[in-house]
């Protein structure tokens, strides 16, 4: 539902609607109200005819009732008969009077009240008359006339004195009034009738016209009723509202005798409620007719919206042709214009990104993207012969961009660009830069070899630029289709392996193997989960003990990385170090490696704080973090975070990290010294270090390489070296540690050349901290236990 | 009227040579209503006491039917007397009295006829006519020479009595609880009376028999 109002045209339609509901509303509440007030005052008037025919037949029954009483009242006969106290003649005259005027009883009365004969109640001689007030009312008027109740059935009696020609009795006759003289009048009528008594105490409900529940009903609020209060009202009777007419009857009686006419709402309103159904149809087929207007309506306001939306959504999903149809002078044919021109600037737009992602901004040649898709798209149909894919890259181009600007070789490159291209059947990319890809049909006429030579004829003849000759040389790498790859991405990045294999020899050409690519896909992938796994704590620190030749004792250890890889299982650092070195993942790697280094040895320090026992960690820093001086403030914050002094912790550094940039390296391991640190110069005599290095830096320990050790049992030039490198690092002030201590024998030897610490298989493995702890306490006792 | 003895007539003698003058042979009555309205047609006699001797023949009277009405409506006669029905309309009466004093008819008579009854009953004697339902007439027996019924103003007099009156009496045809008595004292020669009377329960007179179509006056 809440989408539906999103729109513009069912928020105008909601609107409409909602307004004409409202006029419609009001308006039917008024026809309503105002029927309502009709309706009452219809019932008022139905009710006052009802009351007045009621009144008029009651009045019409008594008079015919008197008359028939006045009649044998005045029979001389009949009074004759009485004088003669022959009661038997009287009751037969009685019968007969009230069988004439078709009365339900004729009684006689006794001058004191006392029923002498009662022509329905035989047996009644000698009772009262039920109601004295009437016999008195007749003593004062001469007769009397009203509502009496015998045996709980409610009589309308007429009373007239017999004269003879004084009275001698009261002469009555009396109609029944019962449920069918309620429903007769009530059929008269079309009200209910109900008769009942008040009188002190309570009203009493005689008769009724009304049947079912709602006699229940209105018979226990009659019979309810108190106090003499007769107007109309209106009364919840159950579950409907009635409308209840009170009118009390002329009657000598004690009590009151009190008609009740009743007219339920329902009834009276029948009328009004089909008005009202009436009024709710054309209210239904006028909003339908409204719905429909407000539709159309609406339809032509948002048509050129929703064209406009159209257009604005085609060029949201890229097609910037889309153009909006939306000719009207209004405001939205501005709005379309407006958005016409804007798409047309887009698509202008992207056509250029388009033509820029696609070609090379400095050559104009189809760059790598557009290559490899067209390359492919050639490929893909199948019918294509075997190929080769050559990437040349221009030799010299990097020395010339540093020694003469980027001016120079831009324009260079441009002109071996032009120089290509004038091979218009050849199919070429420039990659970016100094490099070039080639790709060529092999078939009986031309091999790889000869499109080799094919390249080099127009790359390799040096190049004459703003009066200047340059040679720019080139070396080449190539990859065959299809046994080196069947997609164009692939072959493009073998053959550029393979260039980049002969990287420093101008004019090779290197030819792509299988094997350049499995290494570095796995160290790729490797590198992928290394973030997660540095992040997940999938690494672990393994120690392994380095002790001292004169007696024994541990002194230091050498923290070594593990990466419990989750599917390959344990890695190894060589595997992974080196590929972190080419990533920003370096950064977070030393940084685990120093935390963990100084919390342990923090950890050390406080347990064996006061035995004079340190153990000092060593760690080994790569030539990718001797780059720059950050490892320099990793070190100092991780000393001042675990409140270490710098002599628990040693840098160990490999001959191979001060390759590259020496002159850098050398900085940061001085300034590695200068916190205080031990610098180590791990696997000595395995690279192809110079003394004249190590003279140049604040060296304070040599870590003869395992290799060396291994075989000094063995070989005599091995153990001359040995031997040799101790005395040569003593006399320079360095200690020695012997790496790759297997044996007993090892052990008696270093010692005997004075070699100052072994590390090794014959002490241990390195082993994970739980394990080396417990190493440590039984190798040296519990002197070592927290 | 009467005839006392000797000694009556010295006694008299006396009362009269002696301080007052006596004139106790009369007696006024004036008879109202519960309202003090003077009341027509009451009936007032003095009773005599116990033995002593009623004198002179009771005078014949006449009870008429005018205009089909009784005249006069009440009659007052002495024990014995006879009364005659005259019907004075040139219509038939039929009259007759239910009365446990004297029960009788005079089935449909005429003009000229003139049918007659000697009352020897004491008490009342109310009259209806089996034709005429409105007409209602009373015939008062009295056992006293002294009796009389009060006029319009509702006041009677009554003359000539002596040392044998005895009670006062007042009766109307519409009187609650009967008969009003009191003592005679001759000193108290006038006397006021109030009565109790009942609603008159007489059907009203048709309109239509007032118009004489049916009479021919």
């Amino acid at each position: 539902m809440p989408n539906l109002f999103r729109s513009i045209r069912t928020r105008m339609i909601a609107v409409f609607v909602l307004l004409l509901v409202l006029v419609m509303g009001k308006v039917l509440y008024f026809v309503y109200q105002a029927s309502l007030q009709n309706a009452q005052t219809q019932v008022e008037a139905e009710f006052n005819t009802a009351s007045k025919t009621f009144a008029q037949l009651m009045k019409q029954r008594e008079a015919f009732l008197r008359q028939g009483v006045e009649v044998l009242a005045d029979d001389f006969a009949f009074k004759q008969a009485l004088r003669m106290a022959d009661l038997a003649t009287v009751e037969s005259a009685l019968v007969s009077q009230a069988s004439r005027f078709k009365a339900d009883t004729a009684m006689l009365v006794s001058l004191d009240g006392n029923f002498l004969v009662n022509t329905k109640f035989p047996d009644s001689f000698g009772e009262p008359f039920p109601c004295m007030r009437m016999i008195s009312v007749a003593q004062e008027f001469g007769g009397s006339a009203g509502y009496v109740r015998i045996e709980d059935q409610a009589y309308q009696v007429v009373l007239t004195p017999v004269l003879a020609p004084e009275p001698i009795a009261w002469l009555v006759l009396a109609y029944v009034v019962n449920d069918d003289t309620a429903r007769n009048f009530s059929g008269l009528s079309g009200v209910g009738v109900s008769l009942m008594s008040v009188g002190d105490a309570g009203a009493h409900v005689l008769a009724s016209s009304l049947a079912g529940p709602k006699r229940t009903q209105t018979l226990q609020w009659l019979n309810a009723f108190e106090g003499f209060d007769y107007h109309m009202r209106r009364v919840q009777l159950g579950d409907q509202e009635e409308w209840i007419h009170l009118v009390k009857l002329d009657s000598a009686s004690a009590l009151d005798y009190v008609a009740a006419l009743t007219l339920s709402l329902d009834e009276a309103m029948a009328p009004y409620l089909r008005l009202r159904t009436t009024l709710l149809e054309i209210a239904g087929v006028a909003m339908l007719l409204f719905l429909l207007g407000a539709w159309w309506l609406a339809s032509r306001l948002t048509r050129p919206v929703n064209r406009l939306v159209e257009g604005v959504e085609r060029v949201g999903r890229g097609d910037y042709a889309a153009r909006v149809a939306v000719t009207s002078k209004d405001e939205l044919g501005v709005l379309a214009q407006g958005f016409n021109e804007m798409a047309a600037e887009i698509d202008a737009r992207q056509q250029q990104v388009t033509y820029l992602a696609y070609h090379d901004a400095l050559t104009g040649m189809p760059n790598r993207t557009a290559f490899a898709q067209e390359l492919n798209g050639e490929l893909a149909t199948g019918a294509v012969k075997p190929g080769v894919m050559l990437v040349a890259c221009l030799a010299r181009l990097r020395l010339i961009n540093v020694g003469l600007g980027f001016a120079v070789a831009d324009g260079l490159i441009k002109a071996v660009a032009q120089r290509i291209q004038t091979r218009s059947d050849w199919r070429v990319a420039s990659l970016g830069g100094e490099k070039f890809a080639f790709y060529c049909q092999l078939d009986e006429q031309k091999n790889r070899d000869d499109w080799e030579v094919q390249v080099r004829s127009v790359l390799e003849i040096p190049l004459e630029w703003a009066g200047q000759r340059y040679d720019l040389g080139m070396h080449l790498g190539s990859a065959l289709f299809p046994q080196d790859g069947e997609d164009a991405e692939i072959l493009l990045r073998r053959a550029e392996q393979a260039m980049q294999r002969g990287n420093h020899t101008v004019g090779a050409h290197v030819a792509y193997q299988p094997e350049f690519d499995t290494n570095g896909a796995r160290r790729l992938s490797l590198l992928n989960d290394l973030r997660a796994g540095i992040e997940g704590s999938q690494l672990l620190a393994c120690f392994q003990p380095k002790a001292r030749l004169s007696d024994g004792r541990i002194v230091a250890v050498e923290l070594l990385i593990r990466w419990q890889h989750p599917v390959q299982g344990m890695v190894y650092p060589d595997d992974f170090i080196p590929a972190a070195e080419q990533s920003t993942l370096i950064r977070p790697l030393t940084n685990w490696v120093i935390d963990r280094a100084a919390s342990q040895a923090a950890l050390w320090r406080d347990r064996w704080q006061g035995s004079g026992r340190e153990i000092a960690v060593g760690i080994n820093l790569s030539a990718r973090n001797l780059a720059d001086h950050e490892v320099v403030e990793q070190l100092a914050n991780a000393l001042a975070r675990h409140g270490l002094p710098s002599s628990a912790l040693i840098a160990e550094i490999t001959e191979s990290a001060f390759m590259d940039d020496a002159e850098t390296a050398i900085s940061v391991v001085n300034a590695i010294a200068a916190l205080g640190l031990k610098v180590s110069i791990d696997d000595f005599g395995a690279g192809y270090s110079s003394l004249s290095l190590l003279s140049r830096l604040p060296v304070k320990e040599l870590k003869i390489d395992k290799a060396f050790v291994m075989r000094m049992l063995e070989s005599p030039q091995e153990d001359a070296i040995v031997k040799s490198t101790i005395e040569l690092a003593h006399t320079l002030g360095m200690m020695v540690v012997a790496e790759g201590v297997e044996s007993h024998a090892h052990w008696q030897r270093l010692q005997a050349y004075g070699c100052d610490v072994a590390q090794g298989y014959y002490l241990s493995k390195p082993i994970e901290l739980p394990a080396f702890e417990a190493w440590l306490i039984e190798r040296e006792g519990s002197e070592y236990e927290g | 009227m009467q005839q006392g003895g000797d000694m009556n007539r010295f006694w008299l003698v006396l009362a009269m040579f002696f301080a007052w003058p006596v004139h106790a042979s009369e007696l006024s009555v004036q008879v109202v209503d519960e309202r003090g309205e003077a009341v027509a047609d009451a009936v007032v006699y003095v009773e005599l006491a116990a033995g002593a001797k009623r004198s002179g023949k009771p005078a014949a009277a006449v009870m008429d039917q005018r205009d089909k009405e009784f005249v006069p409506h009440v009659l007052v006669v002495q024990k014995g007397a006879e009364v005659a029905f005259p019907n004075g309309d040139n219509i038939h009466h039929h009259v007759y009295s239910f009365s446990g004093v004297q029960t009788f008819e005079f089935p449909l008579y005429k003009n000229g006829q003139r049918p007659r009854m000697r009352f020897g009953n004491v008490g009342a004697v109310p009259l209806g006519c089996n034709i005429h339902n409105w007409m209602m007439g009373y015939i008062y027996v009295v056992d006293t020479p002294w009796f009389t019924k009060t006029s319009r103003d509702g006041s009677a007099k009554i003359k000539g009595l002596n040392q044998s009156a005895a009670v006062v009496k007042v009766w109307h045809p519409r009187i609650k609880g009967g008969v009003i008595e009191q003592p005679y004292q001759a000193q108290n020669s006038k006397l006021n009376i109030q009565l109790k009377l009942k609603p008159d329960l007489r059907r009203p007179r048709p309109a239509t028999y007032d118009s004489g179509i049916y009479s021919g006056t």
